[in-house]
């Protein structure tokens, strides 16, 4: 392993801090997975404009894929005019990567894991170790709506956990190394 | 009955979930697309979808709206003007 991996941030993000979020004109558009994220990622506090953009790597867990937003899509099909077209462009489960990415302009390396957070961390300290990042965003997302959670036969919950591990980088804002 | 362009820019930020912006704050003559509100081409299909649920018009040929999505003026027009025929 190359020099040490500390976390430099963490967060967390829920439906209600959603109401209140301002992250611009455009924050709108996105589904409930990916507003999640995003805002999880801003609360991070940390500048990466300031960093290196190809050496910032992103991990993204999803806990049931996109099915919340694939319900929502679902829904519209018999509206007049159709499902929404914008709504269709998020029934991807590494759509809020993405969207984590185009925020800060990161061009890293990206990673999406279905399902539990269990290896998050470890993914993300891999792409560390072995020199494909400097640091990596780790974001979690638990977008388990109760129409999911009828289906998946599990507890409904919609928060979305953000941490931020480097390696070499400084100064960076909020390091608890 | 010619639709106002208040109004039209109220179905577009419901539409397209604008946040923190008003009616008011959009110009009737600003582009929609790249510059002014900088649109892009999911809002496109997003607003030919508005278009049908609003105002019962259908744009089956792209080329036939590119005109009409210049700004809100030219879309109040193109709308007026699909009412009219």
């Amino acid at each position: 392993m190359k020099g040490s991996i500390t976390l430099a941030g963490e967060s967390t993000a829920s439906a209600e801090e959603l109401k209140s979020a301002r992250l611009g004109t455009r924050f709108g558009r996105l589904d409930l997975c990916s507003q999640l994220a995003v805002l999880a990622v801003e609360k991070l506090g940390i500048d990466f404009a300031s960093l290196p953009k190809d050496r910032i790597g992103i991990c993204l867990a999803v806990k049931a894929g996109s099915l919340a937003t694939d319900i929502e899509y679902w829904k519209g099909r018999d509206s007049v005019g159709g499902p929404s077209p914008s709504l269709f462009a998020y029934t991807l489960p590494s759509s809020a990567l993405g969207e984590i990415a185009i925020r800060h302009r990161i061009t890293g390396p990206g990673l999406c894991l279905f399902g539990d957070e269990d290896c998050l961390v470890e993914e993300a300290k891999r792409l560390i170790a072995e020199g494909e990042a400097d640091g990596c965003i780790c974001v979690s997302c638990k977008v388990i709506t109760p129409e999911v959670a009828e289906m998946l036969l599990i507890a409904p919950r919609v928060v979305a956990r953000a941490m931020f591990l480097a390696s070499k980088m400084q100064p960076i804002a909020g390091d608890k190394a | 009955m010619s639709v106002s362009t208040s109004e039209l820019k109220t179905n577009i930020i419901e539409s397209l979930k604008l946040q923190d912006i008003t009616a008011e704050q959009i110009d009737d003559e600003a582009p929609l697309f790249g510059t002014g509100l900088g649109l892009d081409s999911i809002d496109a299909l997003e607003l030919v979808v508005m278009l049908e649920k609003k105002y019962g018009i259908l744009i089956k040929d792209i080329e036939e709206g590119r005109p009409a999505f210049r700004s809100v003026r030219t879309l109040a027009e193109f709308i007026d003007k699909k009412r009219a025929a």
